[in-house]
């Protein structure tokens, strides 16, 4: 258990944080050292997990989508989980430790608004106050999570600092919890930040591919022949991935965002094009220009627009145990389009980004090969930007 | 004997701090020339980064405004080189690790020898202090561990025994911004990091007044975002004034 709890990811993790933030880390660390055996607390877990959030989650068989591209296709369906996307499984995790811990306040970042969402829900429920820290773009391409999330009691801050989406609510949220750090818990929506946040947000997701690893098994009899999820921060792939990790015969694919294309240098392709450095806690891949500043990102898909990444991938990927490709935001979109045509399945953009990545390596496969693909959320946040984005394109045409 | 340990040896020492390049790296130069005319024989040069946690607006913005203006980090460096030859001052850089990291450690401490006496890193802890410690040994510059008002008594102890010219006391739980005052427990806790340890001792987050600096009780007081206030990035002649004067005011 000490290795699995070191934070270290070969070279990558660690706790570059204020040293004010390092007594909050041991407690939370310590805490969940305690809690990882302890059989209550994952009964209570669990039975959230099924009661309250919905889970398990079902594998879909796509047939049209498998007839047209050739390869067997099942698709993990986070998008019917409570909320609308995978960030739950994590809150409901730390909100049983806030509760543990007895910290009386809740702060967390959002890009997408799909953690402030799942965040508020549980707080709402857990009668735990909670603050939520959005960047003033992402605020307004997802005005409808903003909506939601007031509606569930959480209060919004909107952060107008750098580049006003992710990676800036999270440096103020991690200011915030500098200044309230004996009664507040920062939920961190993703594997990403400081150790044992990495850690402790991967196991809570873990349970997307443990259930998938089942369900394919009873489905087919054998194991995926590839994987696929999208790459944020990187909660729902590692969630995903850490499953079949151990399976050499199972091809693991992130897909990250290229944005409008890596050689335009809009994009937030962070491990394609990134390389080591410092940023929100911990060493990792990092869009950065040549003297250490951080770039800034870009994706159609605000839940993947962060020049960070947690560092388990940079491990999987440096390891060669996962690949790691771009997706343009136009191929996210053609891919949102096809998986609803085919399947009446609208999924959200950042998953889109998993399906384009699935489409191009079908080449790659056998024939008929079995494929997963995470839907790690739907796509009714992403309505208004999709509209805008088809316009645009008509009127181009 | 280290250059600064001599400084706070002889009386209560105010450390200012500037974000080196804000709002241009001449400027600084300039303002640097202030402080030394007012007497002040140890600064802190903040290296612009453009995710600075432990910063609050005022600093934030600085260094946001000098990245803007393409300041980089080796202009600092050579500013600073240029400011050790002129005024044989003792020059702390404060950086976040991602620079650090970028040029290497064992670069970056070669590269900063030339002018630096002590190195911050306020995303560093202690437990992650082992990356740059030993290179920073190698070139005879101080690492400057931190102290927070939740340490404990043993942390006390065991980062004391790292620290070559002073331990860094945050005064509050926070970022960098000025306060107008401080709580009973800031001065509670102060003293017991002071008695518990025999290094210096030098307190800073919030400072902005004569008060401030006389009564907490430290070696030295540093203060930064009060400073950067004084700062028109339009008008330099002015914010010279205005750096002299609040200077001034707080150590006559
Ligand atoms: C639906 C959905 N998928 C994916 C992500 C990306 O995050 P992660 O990489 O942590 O799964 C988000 C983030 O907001 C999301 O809302």
């Amino acid at each position: 258990m000490d290795k699995i709890f070191s934070g270290d990811f070969g070279k990558f993790g660690g706790a570059f944080v204020p040293e004010t933030l390092i007594y909050a880390l041991d407690e939370l660390e310590d805490y969940y050292k305690k809690i990882k055996g302890d059989r209550e607390f994952f009964k209570e877990f669990n039975n959230l997990l099924t009661e309250y959030a919905g889970r398990p989650t079902p594998l879909t068989w796509a047939p049209n989508f498998s007839k047209r591209f050739g390869v067997n296709t099942y698709l993990k369906r986070e998008d019917l989980l409570h909320t609308g996307a995978h960030k739950l499984n994590n809150c409901l995790g730390q909100g049983l430790i806030t509760k543990g811990l007895n910290k009386k306040r809740v702060i967390a970042e959002t890009g997408a608004g799909q953690h402030g969402v799942a965040t508020a829900t549980v707080c709402a429920f857990l009668k735990i106050p909670c603050e939520i820290y959005m960047g003033s773009v992402d605020y307004e391409r997802q005005k409808l999570n903003v909506f939601r999330m007031e509606l569930l009691g959480a209060k919004v801050n909107k952060v107008e600092s750098g580049s006003k989406t992710l990676k800036d609510a999270m440096n103020e949220a991690l200011r915030d919890w500098v200044t309230n750090i004996n009664t507040t818990h920062y939920m961190i929506g993703s594997a990403a930040g400081p150790h044992p946040f990495p850690t402790i947000v991967r196991d809570f997701q873990r349970i997307i591919g443990e259930e998938a690893r089942l369900q394919i098994f009873k489905s087919t009899g054998a194991l995926p022949d590839a994987i696929f999820a999208c790459v944020g921060g990187g909660s729902n792939s590692i969630g995903l991935f850490k499953a079949f990790v151990e399976d050499s015969g199972v091809k693991i694919f992130g897909a990250e965002a290229a944005g409008r294309g890596i050689e335009t240098g809009l994009h937030s392709a962070t491990l394609s094009a990134g390389r080591p450095g410092v940023l929100h806690g911990s060493l990792s891949y990092l869009l950065q220009n040549s003297d250490g500043q951080v770039e800034e990102a870009h994706s159609i898909a605000p839940g993947l627009d962060y020049p960070g990444v947690g560092p388990e991938h940079s491990y999987m990927k440096d390891s060669k145990r996962a690949i790691y490709e771009g997706i343009t935001d136009d191929e996210a979109m053609c891919a949102l389009e096809i998986l609803a045509k085919e399947e009446g399945i609208i999924c959200a953009l950042e998953s889109a980004h998993a399906v384009a990545l699935a489409i191009k390596k079908v080449k790659e496969l056998e024939k008929d090969s079995t494929i997963i693909i995470n839907l790690s959320g739907r796509g009714d946040k992403d309505m208004q930007t999709i509209m805008k984005s088809m316009e645009a394109k008509n009127e181009q045409n | 004997m280290n250059k600064i340990k001599e400084i706070l040896k002889e009386k209560k020492t105010l450390i200012p701090f500037l974000p080196a390049g804000y709002p241009s790296i001449n400027a600084t130069k300039q303002f640097v020339k202030v402080l030394v005319n007012c007497g002040i024989k140890v600064v802190e040069l903040g290296v612009p980064f453009s995710d600075p946690v432990a910063d609050g607006p005022t600093i934030t913005n600085s260094y946001s405004f000098a990245i803007q203006n393409g300041t980089k980090s080796e202009d600092v460096y050579l500013m600073a080189d240029e400011l050790k030859d002129e005024f044989g001052i003792a020059i702390i850089p404060m950086l976040y690790y991602n620079l650090i990291y970028n040029k290497g450690e064992e670069n970056f401490a070669k590269r900063i020898s030339s002018f630096a006496d002590a190195v911050i890193v306020p995303d560093l802890p202690f437990k992650e202090s082992h990356r740059l410690r030993p290179h920073l040994e190698k070139f005879d510059i101080s690492y400057v561990p931190f102290a927070t008002p939740n340490i404990k008594e043993e942390d006390i102890k065991k980062i004391s025994d790292y620290a070559n010219a002073f331990i860094y006391a945050v005064t509050v739980f926070g970022i960098t911004g000025a306060r107008s005052s401080y709580s009973n427990d800031t001065y509670t806790y102060l003293e017991r990091v002071k008695k518990i340890s025999s290094k210096y001792v030098a307190a800073g987050f919030g400072v902005s007044s004569k008060e401030q600096f006389e009564s907490l009780p430290t070696d030295a007081v540093i203060i930064g975002s009060a400073l950067v206030k004084q700062i028109e990035p339009d008008n330099i002649e002015k914010s010279k004034e205005n750096i002299e004067g609040l200077i001034k005011k707080i150590i006559n």
